[in-house]
């Protein structure tokens, strides 16, 4: 950001980070109580789905899978994009990466804990999900590993384990630079959360070694887990699940979701907090700005993004028409009943909306100066959110109503229960991120410091370094 | 305007240098180290730096981190393997279709997860194990604020008087911001950092503000849950009666069948 010689110091980055941390605005409080009635309105339509029973929610036979498990799936695809950023292309030594990874990574924790209530929601007696887990217990009784439903528990514990140890260690030098910089019983809350840290060579050393490992870790933790949710459809008999096509299909869409959400919170969030200015003091929206590589999170970060979406849509769009043609091709009148009713059913409206979404509106990145404009980015990169929704809605929602006896063929149409709770876990997710940006640093101190040339006696002498 | 105040206290036998520049420092450990008395060295910096890591581990095994690392992964990946093998054994009254109890394709999942946690698990330890981590007894030289954020310390330690003159002469030609033998300090000098104008620390307005927010916020919860409520009971509850949809009391889901 600004500063006179229009050069970045580290002291300026330690500054310019730490900035809007701890103290809020009229429009930030406003932003949370919003998400805590939303959130509020969502713990209330549990409530009420608890004290009735699970008829509260709209399931009508056979259709027991409904928006829980869309909602589910969504938010555990939103929480994709904040590991592929931090971990794979850490590996992959992506420079862009370094300003948006910090935030990305709380959106994964946080998706993935919104995701972790949908489960314990859908099984209806929500005290009871300690079953889902493998304890010694009096009766024997053991889970049925076998099932893609308990590898599906275990892929998405671990994922959330491994982000969240992983997000903690990235932040440890960040907390204890706030420590440096606070006083009082603040002080001593940081100085307890960095475990001390101070940054000496020892600590360093083993430190950049376990992050390497963590990377080297979370990397096919990422592919893996949205593969495992794959295999909850993929491995049932039901028409328009039961196919090989779903592990990369549904990475390729999670990635494409995440990286979408991804934009959606950074681009006010930089604009709020002033972090897409480049060292001279301007604001960095220019298509051809010599400094747009120095904003925290500016055009280029959200010009990388979009990218990837790019790429992700495409694997996406690619997979949506070789399912169909697979469905066509295959000559089984119940595989190509279920695409052609998705296209020409009940749900045909879902389906479109997922089309326009997905593959339609995205392609309006492939031009640059569109994929630098922060106004286009953000309506984009909502709808591609909306889009990535209503795919796993048309996914779950038509094979069930639709499958091979058409005496058990039903209408599935979300009750206010269902609708309430989905909109509830949204309030949820925003409460925890906007808390997040206020008491932690949202971009990384000390890697951002590693971009900036670092302060040489050589360079103010005027020699080469 | 708030600041932060540090005692910037140096122990006798020990060198305390603060360096605004990466390069002068990296001299000054190479001198350091070459004229012996680099036996007992802590550098700090805010970020990780490779060619201080060069410099003060040259010849050094890498970080023993991994092997950590790799014990994890093997015990987790054996544990997890055994866990489903096991469990299904000791439930043998369940023969899926003449399908093998253990199931190598089908195991093969949690294996996966559990190797990655344990790994993961095992290399935090290794971690927090590597560096004495939660490390809030380290020496009072490195606990300077100003370490994280630009400028770089360089501790020397267990020197003899003589010692801690000859690393001083060194390290005073290499341009330190300050270089402190703690053998002279007799008063520890107080440094002052002035923070942003913005403080760091929630005052008594803050604290109102806070109040006042969690009040309005919980107004706002509760209207919002008694308005939608209401709103859905003379709108909607209407029409979903008039579908036969008793939505207040309901057991089972009604059939939409035709």
């Amino acid at each position: 950001m600004a500063s006179s010689q229009h050069k970045l110091t580290y002291g300026q980055v330690t500054k310019d980070i730490l900035k809007p941390m701890f103290n809020a605005s009229a429009v930030y409080l406003a932003l949370v109580g919003i998400a805590a009635a939303t959130m509020g309105w969502g713990g209330y339509c549990w409530y009420f789905q608890l004290t009735r029973g699970l008829g509260a929610a709209g399931y009508q036979p056979p259709v027991f899978w409904g928006v829980y498990i869309t909602t589910f799936v969504f938010w555990i695809g939103i929480g994709h994009a904040g590991t592929l950023i931090s971990a794979v292309l850490f590996l992959f030594r992506s420079k862009w990466r370094t300003g948006v990874y910090r935030a990305s990574e709380a959106m994964t924790i946080f998706g993935v804990m919104t995701a972790g209530l949908f489960p314990a929601i859908h099984v209806g007696r929500a005290w009871e999900a300690y079953w889902l887990f493998p304890y010694p217990n009096q009766r024997q009784l053991w889970q049925n590993f076998k099932s893609p439903l308990m590898w599906d528990v275990f892929a998405v514990s671990t994922y959330f384990s491994v982000s969240a140890i992983f997000f903690y260690i990235g932040l440890i030098p960040d907390i204890a630079a706030v420590r440096d910089r606070t006083r009082g019983l603040i002080n001593k809350i940081y100085g307890t959360l960095c475990l001390g840290w101070r940054g000496t060579d020892r600590q360093w050393r083993h430190y950049m070694a376990a992050y390497g490992f963590f990377a080297a870790f979370a990397t096919p933790l990422v592919l893996s887990v949205h593969s495992v949710v794959s295999w909850d459809f993929a491995m049932a008999q039901t028409m328009g699940w039961h196919s090989t096509l779903f592990p990369p299909y549904f990475v390729a869409g999670a990635i494409f979701s995440g990286c979408a959400m991804v934009i959606t919170l950074l681009l006010p969030m930089s604009v709020i907090f002033k972090w897409d200015y480049g060292p001279d003091g301007k604001r960095t929206t220019h298509t051809h700005d010599k400094y747009q590589k120095q904003a925290y999170i500016g055009v280029w970060h959200f010009d990388s993004l979009a990218k990837m979406c790019l790429l992700t849509g495409g694997i996406l769009t690619y997979a949506y028409a070789i399912e169909h043609y697979i469905g066509w091709y295959s000559d089984n009148v119940y595989e190509w009943g279920i695409f052609e009713y998705r296209i020409f059913g009940e749900y045909d409206w879902v389906f479109f909306m997922m089309v326009f979404c997905n593959c339609l509106a995205p392609l309006v990145w492939w031009k640059r100066s569109w994929r630098r404009n922060y106004a286009i980015l953000m309506v984009v990169s909502i709808l591609i959110n909306v889009g990535m929704w209503f795919e796993r809605y048309n996914i779950i929602a038509s094979a069930l109503a639709h499958q091979y006896d058409p005496g058990a063929w039903t209408l599935y149409t979300p009750n206010w229960v269902e609708m309430g709770i989905m909109v509830g876990s949204f309030g949820w997710f925003f409460l925890w991120f906007l808390l997040f940006i206020k008491i932690m640093p949202s971009v990384a101190i000390a890697e951002v410091k590693e971009l900036v040339r670092p302060p040489l006696k050589s360079d103010e002498k005027g020699e080469i370094a | 305007m708030s600041e932060v105040f540090y005692e910037n206290k140096v122990q006798r036998g020990t060198v305390k240098a603060v360096f605004a520049h990466l390069d002068s420092l990296v001299d000054a450990i190479d001198e350091i180290k070459r004229a012996g008395l680099g036996h007992d060295i802590i550098v700090t910096s805010p970020l990780p730096r490779h060619d201080l890591e060069h410099v003060i581990y040259e010849g050094h095994a890498p970080s023993p981190v991994r092997w950590f690392t790799l014990t994890g992964a093997l015990f987790g990946g054996s544990m997890g393997f055994a866990l489903q093998s096991f469990t299904h054994l000791n439930w043998s009254m369940v023969i899926p279709a003449g399908k093998p109890l253990v199931s190598i394709p089908a195991f093969l999942v949690i294996t996966f997860e559990s190797t990655v946690l344990w790994g993961c698990l095992f290399t935090l330890f290794g971690l927090i194990f590597m560096c004495r981590l939660p490390a809030n007894d380290l020496q009072v030289e490195v606990q300077d604020p100003r370490l994280s954020d630009d400028k770089f310390g360089f501790v020397l330690n267990s020197l003899k008087r003589s010692e801690a003159e000859k690393a001083m002469e060194i390290l005073k030609k290499h341009g330190p911001i300050e270089a402190i033998n703690g053998n002279e300090q007799e008063k520890a000098p107080k440094v002052v950092i002035p923070l942003e104008d913005r403080g760091f620390e929630p005052n008594e307005t803050d604290t109102d503000m806070l109040v006042k927010v969690g009040i309005i916020v919980t107004i706002l919860v509760f209207l919002s849950i008694v308005g939608v409520r209401s709103y859905f009971d003379n709108t909607v509850a209407d029409q979903l009666e008039e579908h036969g949809y008793n939505y207040q009391n309901r057991a089972t889901a009604p059939s939409y069948r035709k």
